[in-house]
């Protein structure tokens, strides 16, 4: 393989591979190479960082997203969903704006635009009404026209079964998944809007086992979560041919430790949703993954009953029509509901360890947010989705190594945790979707116009509160367990993992021959695992600094005051005003008095507020230029008295 | 540059031609979250489109104004509609409106509102814009050989205005150039399953096999063509496990010891769907174990599981899962 590195015939794809490698395993290089308490930090979640990016980008965003000017609703799904899952929320101000700003979003005929006044669009609605959710409560929830929007959905309706973007807009997999989970989790979904979307999906599995966009595209991530998620809740699952999605599934993790989009394409953090965020789907339907395994030349065409919900609903062969599915006398609406109740059933065939592992050191940007890869720059939308599967991610690790405790996995692992949206190319300049496909159905407020009776409302449901409806608040769960295991996990946080080996040994650019499985072995440090501990010192130390700030601040009043009051006297009983030392010295105690003063401020606004009154990368370069200055003030007093005294 | 720019751009408000126009703000409400901070233009460019699209005026300025939003904006829906709907008022040359596309398009392609303009353009035009639209997309594809929106817009093209003639060279001239290249086998299946020419799945699967054996010999790490390989016997498991071609290139590349990964996976798949292993496989993958680290199993299948958990680390999970699906299997 090293042979072939030097030889001119990499092609386009090797030679972009091979870039992305180098420079990730360059940082895991340097990472494996630390001494582990640097390695603790390196791997840590820089929790406020992320909470102070995505709240800055809620009060007000540059000129350069006049480009997201359509996508404002996703903006907001995109931070809202972020912060919950930092287990944060807005103030009641800024949510109470969130839900004025997204009401001008919605169309009086139903569904919401990119921006007051746009065309309604189904990403859009998507993205407005899981932020709505988000919110919660009676104002948000009741701000939701639910009789309108199934008259929106019924316009997008297409006659082949998929689903219009908007009025006249392109039909795909991201349309019916957005038009589908959103009639899910508001209790409107029926069997006119159900109505062949399961066969539309079904023509978009490709031969390599993943969902493209249309049929006859190429397998990518986004439409995969989609075209799964939506025959969820559906109930049509079972059309699927599971054994061969899950085959190129797990093929999309690469050696880089996170997901691509397609085969041979590059690692994005993102994808870890899109694909990853597919696992924990999978996870609940097991019993039909196991019968289509146990017959595998009926992959895809299961022709005996199958109960996915537990409705005793007939599973359909993929040569019956849809029509026998309307037929039945399903709840569509309890179906998203049920599901996300149900048990998780089998192990994650992901390596969350490893996905932890990218999302950490290579998507997250140390002051806030998170990207792509390495090189590039953070964005709202990657920030989402990099950190809803830091919630799937340790929890399942979680599971793996504390097998015993089956029920911390099951409680914690919600899928919902992992919704997020989807933008399958450069998701900053088009919309995208996120999905909480998992949100309970219907945490509605009676106050809701219901129009006709396939609105039935789950009374049991209403309860928006994280403790008892985790499916509606799906970003509180995983946000928890950051904030209360470093209690928890022992000091000697390292796992070895030596699973990594052999990507240290590839990290040429080759593929793996490896039998030999030695190397270098790589170290995986849980996440935020001294957090607490850490910022408790931290704290400390700003005590002690405003204490020394402070007394800064004192001295160089009273020396200041010294040399003014020395005015009338001195050596030979003349005015020091003669000297031009004496005019440096004041000045530089002057300018000592100014520094010493604005930083005890900035000090003491930051134990009100949590901010630094300036927010500069060169801050540290900043005070650390200043300290050395002041600390020349007393030399030059010294040189002073010295001159005077001399 | 920008100040140059700004130069040039007069303000709509000094523009004669629209001066019977009252711009209408955007409703953002007394404290919009994720407010952005607009540009003097874009504010002004956008005030006058709502107004426009409020009165439904589909004039020849409304479609400069739309031009011109969409330029600031080209993620912007409600524009390319309205602009759709003048374009049918007026009925102008849609030729235009190609160019207009395409110059949208090298400023930024990955848009979705872009290509499903230009798809809205090519349905009019009919057959008349069958090789503009695949010389449009091959110059696309020629700076990014895997763009999702460009070929999504040539597969239209070659279902409904047709084309398809060159489509196979096309695709075997992508290849030669990157054999990695996954929207080109892609591409591939479409074509040998949908061109009227070719005579469907069936008639074309000898040569493609073939085809695909020598890419995988070449690149074994190759999984591009391994999963076109497979996707050749989509719902034909059985013809796919007897083809004695493709278990003897598994064979051979798990002699070679290298890029293993695949051909392990595909004798296993092979395998669960009842392919008799002769002792030469068994010999093979023994070969490949290292016996300190697995345990001998009587079992193929497993022995394939429990070597891949050590070569394809990343997958531990998976194999280990279809190890456990074996013993299911058994039972």
């Amino acid at each position: 393989m090293e042979m072939e590195m030097e030889l001119p015939v990499a092609t386009v794809t090797q030679h972009d591979q091979w870039k992305v490698e180098s420079q990730v395993f360059r940082i895991y290089d340097l990472f494996g190479n630390l001494p582990p308490n640097a390695q603790s930090v390196m791997i840590e979640l820089q929790r406020d960082n992320h909470i102070e990016y995505l709240t800055r980008g809620l009060r007000q965003l540059p000129p350069s997203f006049c480009t997201l000017d359509a996508s404002r609703p996703w903006l907001c799904y995109w931070i809202l969903h972020s912060l919950a899952l930092l287990g944060e929320s807005v103030d009641d101000e800024l949510e109470h704006n969130t839900i004025d700003f997204l009401s001008r979003c919605q169309d009086p005929s139903g569904g919401y635009g990119g921006g007051p006044g746009q065309l309604p669009h189904l990403a859009t609605t998507y993205a407005a009404i899981n932020a709505l959710i988000t919110v919660g409560g009676d104002q948000a929830l009741s701000s939701i026209n639910r009789g309108e929007l199934y008259k929106f959905l019924q316009q997008m309706k297409h006659p082949s079964g998929g689903f219009r973007m908007h009025d006249g807009g392109e039909i795909d997999v991201r349309a019916c998944y957005t038009a589908i989970s959103v009639a899910s989790i508001l209790n409107i979904l029926d069997d006119e809007l159900v109505h062949n979307v399961g066969s539309f999906i079904l023509s978009c599995q490709t031969y390599e086992g993943g969902i493209s966009g249309e049929p006859g595209s190429e397998a990518h991530g986004g439409y995969t979560f989609c075209g799964v998620a939506t025959m969820i809740l559906i109930n049509q699952t079972n059309r699927l041919d599971l054994p061969r999605l899950i085959d190129w599934l797990v093929f999309r993790q690469g050696k880089e430790c996170g997901f691509q989009g397609r085969t041979n394409k590059l690692v994005d953090g993102c994808y870890s949703f899109w694909q990853g965020g597919v696992f924990p789907l999978l996870q609940r339907v097991r019993s039909i993954i196991d019968e289509q395994l146990v017959l595998p030349d009926a992959g895809g065409h299961c022709t005996s009953s199958i109960s996915e919900v537990g409705e005793g609903f007939e599973g359909t062969s993929s040569h019956v029509d849809d029509a026998c599915h309307s037929r039945q006398e399903v709840n569509f609406n309890d179906i998203g509901y049920n599901f996300v109740k149900r048990p998780i059933e089998m192990e994650p065939l992901f390596h969350s360890l490893a996905l932890q592992q990218y999302i950490l050191l290579c998507s997250q940007e140390e002051k806030g947010g998170m990207k792509d890869k390495p090189g590039l720059s953070r964005d709202f939308y990657h920030t989402c989705y990099c950190l809803s599967v830091i919630g799937i991610s340790r929890l399942r690790r979680l599971a793996v190594n504390e097998v015993t405790d089956l029920a911390i996995g099951e409680v914690e692992d919600q899928p919902e945790a992992v919704c997020s949206s989807y933008i399958p190319e450069t998701p900053p300049t088009i919309e995208s979707y996120s999905p909480p496909l998992f949100q309970s159905p219907s945490p509605l407020s009676d106050s809701l116009t219901t129009d006709s009776t396939h609105q039935a409302y789950h009374t049991h449901e209403f309860r928006v509160t994280p403790s008892d409806t985790k499916p509606a608040s799906p970003p509180a769960v995983p946000a928890q367990s950051f904030k209360v295991e470093p209690k928890v996990v022992d000091p000697k946080p390292q796992v070895g993992f030596s699973g990594l080996a052999g990507v240290q040994e590839e990290s040429g650019g080759a593929t793996a021959t490896g039998t030999n499985g030695g190397g270098v072995k790589m170290r995986i440090l849980r996440a935020n695992l001294s957090i607490l501990n850490r910022s408790r010192r931290e704290n400390m130390v700003r005590r002690a600094l405003l204490g020394f700030r402070i007394s800064g601040f004192v001295f160089c009043l009273i020396s200041f005051s010294v040399m003014a009051a020395d005015k009338n006297q001195g050596w030979a009983l003349d005015s020091y005003y003669r000297y031009k030392e004496f005019r440096y010295c004041l000045a530089v105690n002057v300018i000592g008095f100014v520094y010493s003063g604005l930083q005890t401020y900035d000090l003491t606004y930051f134990f009100t507020s949590g901010k630094h009154v300036m927010q500069l990368h060169l801050r540290h370069y900043f005070d650390f230029l200043m300290d050395q200055a002041n600390f020349d003030i007393p030399f030059d007093i010294g040189i002073f008295i010295r001159c005077n005294s001399g | 540059m920008d100040s140059d720019e700004e130069q040039q751009w007069v303000p709509l408000k000094n523009r004669p031609e629209w001066s019977d126009v009252v711009p209408v703000e955007q409703d953002d409400g007394p404290n919009p979250v994720v407010p952005i901070a607009y540009k003097e233009e874009f504010t002004e460019t956008m005030n006058y489109f709502r107004a426009l699209y409020r009165a439904d005026e589909r004039s020849p300025r409304a479609l400069q104004l739309t031009t011109e939003a969409i330029k600031l904006n080209s993620g912007n829906y409600t524009v390319w509609h309205f602009r759709r709907l003048i374009l049918k008022a007026l009925s102008v040359d849609l030729q235009n409106e190609l160019d207009f596309t395409e110059d949208i398009a090298n400023a930024n392609s990955k848009n979705y509102q872009l290509w499903h303009h230009r798809r809205w353009v090519a349905e009019i035009l009919g057959t008349n814009a069958t090789r503009q639209e695949l010389e449009f997309t091959k110059k696309i594809l020629s700076h990014d050989a895997k763009h999702y929106h460009a070929w999504s817009h040539r597969q239209w093209v070659l279902q409904e205005l047709g084309g398809w003639e060159d489509e196979l060279d096309y695709c075997h001239e992508l290849l030669e150039e990157d054999v990695f290249n996954n929207s080109a086998w892609n591409q591939r299946n479409f074509v040998i399953t949908r061109s009227p020419f070719l005579g469907g799945l069936k008639a074309m699967r000898e040569s493609e096999v073939s085809y695909t054996l020598k890419a995988i010999v070449a690149h074994p790490e190759n999984e591009s063509s391994w999963r076109y390989l497979r996707g050749l016997y989509k719902n034909d498991n059985q013809s796919w496990m007897k083809n004695t071609q493709i278990s003897s290139v598994c064979l051979k590349i798990l002699i070679a010891k290298t890029d293993c990964i695949f051909a392990l996976s595909t004798l296993l798949d092979l395998i669960c769907h009842g392919f008799q292993a002769s002792q030469e496989f068994r010999d093979a993958v023994d070969a490949l174990r290292n016996s300190d680290l697995e345990q001998a199993e009587s079992d193929l299948a497993k022995t394939i599981c429990s070597l891949l958990e050590t070569v394809d680390p990343i997958r531990v999970n998976y194999w280990k899962w279809r190890k456990s699906m074996l013993c299911q299997d058994a039972n």
